[in-house]
């Protein structure tokens, strides 16, 4: 095998590192910002390995539903000058033209875990817990024009969850 | 050791002289590989990927984001470039041909760790599945640089539990464009089932084969081993009851059809696939191949549980794999078909008798039968072997084993 060839082969995995950082760090910067209030976790069962569980509590319209094909349908997001916006299913053509819109169904990568620091991990779930009765808690996602959601921080009293964890260590 | 020993009982036997001894020992020192050194060097590899996933898992507040990616990307690039450096030099130098595998067994287990520092850092919620996927293609070209077999085994491993975890993703991709249950359910099986037979095919790519013998070479002997199993545990079909719906019928139908398609392609393409091997050998395979289907296309379709039935047909499996093991004239297999059928029988009058009466009249005369295969085997032994072409000493050998 030529060097050529070699060398292209080594740093066939460092390329694959690289994209996969830039391609998260583009999807950050380009996507619209939402903020979506979280709930439904297990108080008992918080930490799952060493990320926290939860379910978004999206804010619904009147009708939740206005989609019958699953394979179709999208979240239209609709800024009403809430923390979070009002949602409701609906074909994506339709999404499209709302305020946002979010792949719906199995098209929608999962949102429900937050990793969290490993020698952390009893404080935030004690934060969370708190968060729950106060109804503080919300998950920031960035969602760019095709739909997709990335996670972008925990946000707690309007705080991420890092920052809190960081202070809540050093006091 | 053992062989300065043997040439030590060969030169008091006067088989050989000092000067031929001599000679044995400098061949074998020049081209042994130190085995030891490249197994220890392969877990060394392993437990630091192990321990980095570990620290990674743990993820570590104190440093920031930033610096633990640029960090990870600094020593990737470091990792690369000292593979590249060691690929370039002499690959007849044994010390290369160990750093190499060992900087390839890092790098392999590295990209995956550093796939899921970024996983955590950008907290992607993506599936383990499609991690392990992007992983394995990426890296393929990376492991074909190494020639080891630690590394070829790691990466059968890394392999099978993608393909594993993927099925899933194939079932969601079938469910899109086949709407009727009983053709999913029978695609789905059908990739489960006939895994072995692909990844067989795989280990038969002429490249593969020519370039990376032993890869090939272990490949396709995990493939047998996958089968070989599957055909071992395929008896316990009979005792489970089959199941009645019209659906899961016509998914059995299907599903046995393209095994029965798959079998025979095979059957047909071992001569190629195996053009190395004797017409020997090709018959053991076909042999097995054969009995494998049969013996799993006829546990699906009674009505009532037989266990009975089924530890017969497990036992007459076990002596085809016997005398399969004879054709490729591996003695231990063989001893050890031999024991595993007389431990069978020992169970079958566990699962048959109920009463102590019963079942010990079943031991006693299990434990005869077992005494008579073991006389059996030290009277006709050598005979056996002679009319399989194995070495007369080979018995002498297992003896002192």
């Amino acid at each position: 095998m030529n060097n050529k060839n070699s060398l292209i082969i080594v740093l066939i995995p460092f390329f694959l590192l690289c994209l996969l950082i830039a391609r998260a760090e583009y999807h950050l910067s380009m996507g619209t910002q939402w903020d979506f209030a979280i709930t439904g976790y297990d108080p008992r069962d918080l930490l799952r390995g060493h990320y926290l569980r939860f379910r978004l509590d999206y804010d619904w319209q009147t009708s939740q539903k206005q989609c019958v094909d699953n394979s179709n349908c999208a979240y239209c997001l609709s800024d009403i000058g809430n923390k979070a916006p009002k949602v409701h299913i609906v074909d994506t053509a339709i999404a499209k033209q709302c305020d946002g819109y979010m792949h719906y169904g199995e098209r929608q990568a999962p949102l429900n875990r937050f990793y969290i620091p490993e020698t952390q991990a009893a404080l935030a779930e004690d934060l969370l817990r708190q968060a729950q009765s106060d109804n503080s808690a919300y998950l920031r996602l960035s969602i760019n024009k095709e739909g997709i959601a990335q996670i972008v921080d925990l946000i707690i009293e309007g705080k991420p969850l890092e920052d809190l964890l960081k202070k809540e260590s050093r006091d | 050791m053992e062989l300065s020993k043997k040439l030590n009982q060969w030169q008091q036997a006067k088989l050989i002289d000092s000067t031929t001894a001599d000679k044995i020992i400098e061949f074998e020192k020049q081209h042994s590989r130190p085995i030891a050194l490249w197994a220890l060097g392969g877990l060394g590899a392993f437990a630091i990927i192990l321990g980095l996933v570990s620290i990674i898992a743990s993820n570590w507040m104190q440093t920031p984001n930033w610096l633990k990616l640029t960090t990870d990307l600094i020593l990737c690039l470091v990792i690369a470039l000292s593979l590249y450096r060691v690929v370039s030099l002499d690959n007849s130098n044994p010390r290369n041909q160990w750093l190499r595998e060992i900087l390839v067994i890092f790098y392999y287990g590295f990209t995956l760790a550093s796939m899921a520092l970024i996983g955590q850092t950008y907290q992607l919620g993506g599936s383990i599945a499609s991690l392990l996927l992007v992983w394995t293609l990426f890296t393929l070209p990376l492991v074909l640089l190494g020639r080891g077999k630690f590394l070829t085994v790691l990466w059968i491993v890394g392999t099978a539990v993608t393909y594993a975890l993927n099925i899933n993703a194939f079932d969601d991709i079938i469910r899109q464009f086949i709407s009727q249950q009983y053709l999913g359910n029978a695609l789905l099986g059908a990739l489960i089932i006939l895994s072995p037979l692909l990844f067989m095919l795989l280990s038969r790519l002429p490249w593969l084969v020519n370039h990376r013998p032993i890869m090939a070479g272990e490949l396709s002997r995990y493939s047998w081993l996958a089968i070989i199993i599957g055909g071992w545990f395929s008896h316990f079909l009979w005792y489970e009851s089959s199941p009645k719906s019209v659906d899961d019928i016509k998914s059995l139908q299907l599903l046995l059809t393209l095994c029965l398609i798959a079998t025979t392609a095979m059957l047909m393409s071992i001569p190629k696939l195996y053009s190395s091997s004797s017409p020997h050998h090709h018959l053991m395979m076909r042999t097995v191949l054969i009995t494998v289907f049969l013996i799993s296309a006829t546990a699906v379709w009674h009505e009532e549980t037989h266990p009975v039935i089924g530890a017969i047909i497990n036992i007459t499996y076990m002596l085809v794999l016997a005398w399969a093991a004879l054709t490729i004239q591996s003695i231990k297999l063989f001893n050890s078909m031999t024991a595993l059928i007389c431990i069978r029988l020992l169970f079958i009058y566990f699962e048959v008798f109920g009463s102590m009466l019963a079942t010990g009249i079943g031991l006693v005369m299990g434990g005869l039968f077992t005494l008579s295969v073991v006389w059996l085997w030290f009277k006709k032994s050598a005979s056996i072997a002679r009319h399989f072409g194995l070495s007369p000493t080979s018995k002498s050998e297992q003896d002192e084993q």
